[in-house]
């Protein structure tokens, strides 16, 4: 969203051409978050930002409507290049073929004792969900060298840094940011071979991560953007389990937990009056291969990956 | 027989609460949090759409097909493109 109302290359263009047009007029700072109903040609037809289905439908209808009463050519423009014949940098032409590409869902977890004043609305069932991406070459390195049963492997403590930096956030009810390097205090990841079936290798994962951050940031949303002093953080243990073909050299199935405990607030979480710990759990499973799934990770560009 | 129920009501609480600090992942309880912890079919409802992850994607569709576009554009959106 940010890289479509700032970028300059062609996608983020048409955009912000629709965006000028729209109810918060493009204007810099104001976020352009909502749905929109345009030409292919960039007229707004219609938009709102809201999530009242009733609505929704009133505006989808009216943007029909005015959709009607253009003629054809105002409706189209003219002939658009191709993705590859633009400069677009979508984060999605880094996607690794061939790799482990995993669904990361998240939620809170039941808690013991609730916030005082709990947020009564759709924060009680919130969850979010992103993507972690790994190169094939970084997931062969959790398999063991001997596919016999038995046989252990550490698994690279930059891949386990990574998904604890970029993966095990508060993101339950809203974005929030990543972790630092410097902000990672545990990170392990090991493997154990626990069954080997012809050419299939099934791995049982444990590991343990902990992240603690602390400094000047505003946890209060776009009403009371003020920094203040604050701590956030988060520990979980994780327990999977995953087969990989050594045929394929691709994970054919993979299923982690990673539970634990989090404290805190970002500026855009929601947590403003949920800092105290309270658990969190997040699963890690193979995605699929529609566009949906093949979205980039929210924090790719903390990857360290040459983006394309 | 009001005891029996009370009994049982008892247990199953302490199973609850047992469960609620359970945060510790065991292989025992794997099932009932990825259950869990995975979107369920009414909560995934929105993937029953084929949305283009790609905006520019989106319109050359649109455009090819000549029909007007839904963009949803959001920090947090179901698509994970925070």
């Amino acid at each position: 969203m940010s890289r479509l109302q700032s970028g300059r290359d062609a996608e983020c263009q048409l955009f912000q051409k629709i965006a000028r047009q729209g109810r918060a007029g493009g204007r810099p700072g104001v976020s352009q978050q909502g749905t929109y109903v345009v030409t292919p040609s960039g007229v707004l037809l219609a938009d709102l930002n809201s999530s009242d289905p009733l609505r929704m439908r009133e505006m989808m209808e009216r943007g029909l409507e005015r959709w009607k009463q253009l003629p054809q050519e105002e409706r189209l423009g003219p002939e658009l290049p191709t993705l590859e014949q633009t400069d677009v940098r979508r984060p999605e032409r880094s996607y690794p073929e061939g790799g482990l590409i995993l669904r990361v869902s998240s939620r809170d977890l039941p808690r013991e004792n609730p916030p005082a004043r709990p947020d009564a609305d759709w924060r009680q069932t919130a969850w979010n969900r992103d993507f972690a991406w790994f190169k094939p070459e970084e997931a062969r390195q959790m398999v063991p060298e001997k596919a016999a049963v038995g046989e252990m492997r550490e698994i690279p403590a930059a891949l386990i840094r990574r998904l604890a930096r970029c993966n095990l956030v508060d993101n339950v009810r809203g974005e929030t940011q990543p972790y630092a390097e410097a902000n990672i205090e545990r990170a392990t990841w090991n493997a154990e071979v626990v069954k080997v079936e012809g050419r299939e290798v099934t791995l049982r994962l444990t590991g343990e991560t902990r992240a603690t951050a602390e400094g000047m940031w505003s946890i209060g949303g776009l009403r009371r953007p003020e920094p203040t002093p604050q701590k956030r953080g988060h520990a979980t243990k994780l327990l999977g389990r995953a087969t990989y073909d050594l045929d394929k050299q691709r994970f054919t199935a993979f299923e982690m937990l990673a539970l634990g405990t989090r404290y805190g607030g970002s500026q855009y979480n929601q947590r403003g009056n949920d800092l105290d710990p309270a658990p969190i759990g997040t699963i890690f499973v193979l995605a699929g291969d529609s566009p949906a799934e093949r979205v980039a990770p929210a924090f790719l560009r903390h990857y360290g990956w040459e983006q394309h | 027989m009001w005891m029996r129920i009370a009994g049982t009501i008892g247990l199953l609480c302490v199973a609850a609460a047992a469960l609620a600090q359970q945060v510790e992942p065991t292989e025992e309880s794997f099932p009932h949090w990825k259950q869990y912890l995975q979107q369920s079919a009414q909560e995934q409802r929105w993937q029953e759409i084929a949305w283009h992850a790609v905006f520019w994607e989106g319109v050359q569709h649109a455009r090819a097909q000549d029909k007007p576009m839904l963009l949803w554009v959001m920090n947090g959106h179901p698509l994970g493109c925070t």
